[in-house]
């Protein structure tokens, strides 16, 4: 006689009952079909043919689905399941579908956890970016009829090659009104003002603008009034407009502040009116105040260091625009003649000038973030549906017990429905956490992040609330109208997967493969290339290397022996100290402090009329600076005391520069001139030495002309850096330079004590910020579709175990069965790697403009991505294939 | 045939009935709905529980393992008092309701 119990138990399974319950049962119904086999054996039945026929009977119903309703204590009070006629009010049946599904989702718990990450990862995702890209791109700027404001710029003519602009240019532009109706200059010192309170005096950082800055952008005062024409004419008395920030910490927020005096610079200075907290143009990190300058008439076209706003006139076309810059222009031109003469001025659009170079990267990132939400919704809509075919039975069940199939689809809706609210609640934590992490990782670079003030707003809230229920008309509906279509009957013999859809979810998670590859190689690229901007050679041994920054108040050292004497005294007091085996300073430092740039000729070969003299990175430097720095000397000899103040002035040469304006012959003992015509501006060139990047590490090495700091001369500011070789960490050589500099002026801060590495770091900030963020949605995703192949290759198993089974009897291996799983997953996400293949292919060129060193079809991410992605494929199939190895042929044959 | 099992009103109504006589077994109950209605009712092990232990859980019969001399045991369902109640109810309903279907279809008892 056919052993019936084990088959009972193992229908009884699904149920979890406790152990005494399932063996009570199993024992009462296994005697019944003992009995009913004996009493067909004695009608005379074959044992085969009773067998067969007991075998049926028992198969007629789902027994799991039929005992779920008494066997489980919580489902017991609610008296008709969900869906039956018998509901009552709408209400009342809403809110048993409502118990009915929190009840069969934390039956499922992995099913419900999994569902729920995947949708908050994905909604959350989606809203802290749009939230950013929302800050940056699509909110106006804060000022009047932003549309109207352009910043105008020199270029030579070949796209993207902008200039700032001199004073000649910008009077010119403001004289001439047929375009623009405002016109107003602004400059950003880099070292800061020196703001004096007693004998305190303090960095502050500011803005240096012309009379027109705040009326042309549109700007109203909170107190007083703002420059107007007249403050900046040559001899007025010096006037400052004043931060809110500035007023409220530094001036206690005195009410009275208009009309009284501050000192900035050494120079008693009139505030004149306070911004409201929200003004914070041209930099928030240097919008403490902002100062007037007067423009003489300038004796040169250049120097070139002023940025130009303007407003438009509402009614000139773009052509009009162009031309008359182009005559103003050449006007420009011919006042200044033996300028540079194929320059033309470029309007910019204030918002263009902004998003510009954040576009690429936001675009790239939001690109990323709408592939994370699709991964997401693919990979809930897959975990429903497989959720759907399990429950056919369940289903078929309430079918049969007179459930309409509208009241199952509404059913399953709210069970969708209440993951989504699940997932959206979650995913609101992460957008609002991940708006705050997004702009505290942001680097100073990206400052546009901090000055507009990122925040979630209603209209983000209402994006989620889309998103969420978008997810929900995806992920829920789909499934309940697959899995109430299927007919009860045939549902009701067991649960069937027809082909139709295990290829749809085949073919869901070859997107969520080709999606997560297109995402993975993106970031592979960009990894790659932050790899390769670490790598570069700046041209300095910057191992063992601190430096640090002191600015010199122009109040006190506003005479070149006074500021000698300071530095003098200072890199005496270092070098007396045993620990620090260098020392030195620079007004420049690798990778991306230049200090200042000038133009220059080779004195022996002036520039021909109408020729541009070029313009090179100009740096002040103590002699020890190449030692410290490991700068190798190439030719003639480093700065020593021969180039003291009173001595002949000298320059040194970087490799770049002596190559290119003294090919095949030596440049030491030639002569440059550097800003400007004349013996007064012509040096001897004393030393070559190695190429150093000052330009930043994506430049080329820059072309540099060396100054000795104590000469005072070019390049030479009251603000520079100590440069120290020493074993000593960073956190001791600042504490030794704190102490020499506050021996000698107890009122000075020293600031940034940094190692070269760490300039290094901050100069690929930006990179690093969105090769993280992409890396980190990429992982998102990749998580996404092996929990998604996971899911469709353990469900795979489940439904093929008896054919399964019956392989394993007939003598298959395990090693077999897994090459069986395997292969099977492998294929899915193979497709799919084919698919975000190509597909990489032709997005890459979206990422080219973030790329250094590596091309956007670089061939050991197409390779290695894709290997990566199989991997994790095979790995995510492993857990199913070994679950099928292990079936028991004699259990799954019986089974359904 | 009738599957029964789908209409469980009149399932747990045949039940009832049956065990208004005396304490039954699942079989005995299963054999005997068969063999009083001639073969057109039946009940499978899989319809047939999860219908008793519904019943059991409403508290209209009561199961209870038995021992009888020389035999394993077998579990015995008994109707309750309650159990009573609802027989007697649908009895009446289902009077009326065979008489309702009889007076359409023009059938009269004599």
């Amino acid at each position: 006689m056919p052993e019936w119990r084990r088959d009972i138990l193992a229908r009884l399974a699904p149920l979890r009952l406790a152990p005494e319950r399932e063996h009570e049962i199993a024992e009462e119904m296994a005697q019944h079909l003992e009995d009913r086999f004996a009493d067909l054996r004695a009608s005379g039945a074959s044992e085969a043919e009773a067998g067969r026929v007991v075998r049926e009977e028992l198969e007629r119903a789902p027994l799991a689905a039929a005992l779920e309703c008494t066997e489980h204590p919580d489902t017991r009070d609610a008296a008709p399941p969900p869906g039956s006629r018998t509901d009552g009010s709408s209400l009342a049946a809403l809110w048993r579908d409502v118990r009915y599904g929190a009840r069969s989702l934390r039956r499922v718990p992995g099913f419900t956890a999994v569902a729920t990450i995947t949708l908050a990862l994905g909604i959350g995702a989606t809203t802290a970016m749009f939230s950013v890209l929302d800050a940056v791109l699509l909110r106006p700027l804060p000022f009047a009829q932003p549309e109207q404001l352009v910043r105008v710029f020199n270029t030579y003519g070949t796209a993207g090659n902008l200039q700032s602009l001199s004073v000649a240019d910008f009077l010119a532009l403001r004289a001439d009104t047929r375009v623009f109706s405002s016109v107003a200059s602004f400059r950003i010192p880099d070292n800061g003002l020196s703001y004096v309170t007693g004998d305190r005096a303090e960095r502050v950082y500011g803005a240096i603008v012309s009379a027109d800055f705040f009326r042309t952008l549109g700007l109203r005062p909170l107190l007083g009034r703002t420059f107007q024409a007249g403050d900046d004419a040559a001899g007025a008395p010096p006037t400052a407009v004043l931060s809110f920030a500035f007023w409220r910490k530094r001036l206690g927020g005195d009410p009275q502040i208009v009309g009284k005096s501050i000192n900035i610079q050494g120079l008693p200075t009139t505030v004149i009116g306070v911004m409201p907290s929200t003004v914070w143009y041209p930099r928030s990190d240097r919008a403490e105040l902002w100062m007037n300058e007067s423009f003489a008439t300038p004796p040169r076209r250049g120097p070139f260091g002023w940025a130009v706003l303007a407003r438009v006139r509402p009614d000139v076309a773009a052509a009009q625009q162009k031309a008359v810059l182009a005559q103003i222009a050449e006007g420009v031109r011919a006042r200044f003649p033996g300028g540079p003469d194929h320059w033309t001025f470029e309007p910019q659009s204030m918002s263009q000038r902004f998003s510009g170079p954040l576009r690429p990267v936001l675009l790239v990132l939001m690109g990323a973030v709408v592939v994370v939400l699709l991964i997401a919704c693919v990979n809930v809509t897959n975990l429903m549906l497989a959720r759907a075919t399990g429950r056919e039975q369940e289903i078929a069940v309430r079918t049969a017990l007179g459930a309409s199939r509208s009241a199952l689809v509404r059913q399953l809706f709210v069970e969708g429905t209440l993951l989504a609210v699940l997932g959206g609640a979650l995913g609101l934590f992460v957008a609002i956490w991940g708006v705050r992490a997004l702009t505290a990782m942001a680097p100073d670079s990206l400052f546009v992040l901090r000055d507009f003030k990122t925040a979630l707003d209603a209209r983000v809230l209402a994006l989620a609330a889309v998103a969420t229920m978008g997810s929900v008309m995806i992920f829920a509906l789909a499934p309940a109208i697959l899995g109430a279509s299927t007919r009860a009957t045939g549902a009701a013999r067991g649960s069937t997967d027809t082909p139709h859809r295990r290829r749809i979810r085949s073919s869901l998670v070859v997107a969520e493969f080709a999606l997560s590859l297109v995402l993975l190689v993106g970031a592979g690229l960009l990894i790659r290339s932050l790899a390769k901007l670490r790598a570069v050679d700046t041209g300095v041994r910057g191992d063992g290397v601190v430096t640090a920054s002191i600015a010199l108040p122009a109040i006190h050292y506003s005479k070149v022996p006074d500021v000698n004497a300071f530095h003098d005294r200072l890199l005496a007091d270092l070098r007396s100290r045993p620990e620090l085996e260098r020392v030195s300073t620079s007004v420049g430092l690798p990778p991306d402090v230049f200090g200042s740039s000038s133009d220059f000729f080779v004195s022996s070969h002036p520039p021909a009329d109408g020729e541009f003299s070029p313009i090179v990175d100009v740096l002040a430097v103590d002699g020890d600076y190449f030692a410290a720095l490991g700068i190798p000397l190439l030719s003639g000899r480093i700065f020593d005391a021969r180039d003291n103040p009173d001595a002949p002035s000298t320059v040194m040469i970087s490799e770049a520069l002596a190559r290119k304006y003294f090919p095949g012959s030596n440049p030491v003992g030639e002569r440059l001139n550097v800003g400007g015509t004349g013996d007064g501006n012509a040096y001897s060139i004393v030393g070559v030495v190695g190429n150093v990047r000052y330009d930043g590490v994506a430049q080329d090495p820059s072309e540099a002309i060396y100054f000795p700091f104590v000469q005072g001369g070019l390049g030479a500011t009251p603000s520079f850096s100590v440069i120290v070789r020493t074993r000593a960490g960073a956190g001791e050589v600042g504490r030794l330079v704190r102490e020499a500099v506050h021996q000698i002026d107890p009122e000075l801060a020293v600031a940034n004590v940094r190692t070269v590495q760490e300039l290094v770091e901050e100069s690929v900030a930006s990179n690093r910020f969105r090769t993280t963020l992409l890396t980190v949605f990429a992982l998102i995703a990749l998580a996404l579709a092996a929990v998604g192949i996971y899911g469709v290759m353990a469900y795979a198993v489940g439904q093929r175990s008896r054919e399964i089974g019956i392989r394993l009897a007939l003598g298959a291996r395990a090693a077999a069965i897994y090459r069986l799983i395997l292969r099977e997953g492998l294929i899915v996400a193979g497709v799919g790697v084919v698919i975000g293949l190509a597909a990489s292919l032709a997005l890459t060129r979206v990422v080219t403009k973030l790329l250094y060193g590596v091309s956007a079809t670089d061939a050991a991410t197409f390779v290695g991505v894709p290997l990566i992605l199989l991997a994790i494929a095979a790995l995510a199939c492993i857990l199913p294939a070994r679950r099928a190895a292990r079936v028991d042929p004699s259990v799954t044959m019986r089974g359904d | 045939m009738i599957t029964l099992d789908l209409k469980k009103g009149s399932a747990d109504f045949l039940i009832l009935s049956l065990l208004r006589q005396e304490p039954r077994h699942g079989y005995e109950l299963c054999k005997l709905i068969e063999s009083r209605s001639g073969g057109v009712v039946q009940f499978q092990v899989s319809s047939l529980y999860p219908l008793l232990y519904r019943m059991e859980e409403r508290g209209w019969i009561r199961g209870k393992w038995i021992e009888k001399a020389g035999q394993r045991r077998r579990r015995y369902y008994q109707i309750t008092a309650a159990g009573r109640e609802v027989v007697k109810e649908q009895q009446e309903s289902w009077l009326e309701f065979v008489q309702a279907i009889g007076q359409v279809v023009g059938l009269t008892h004599a």
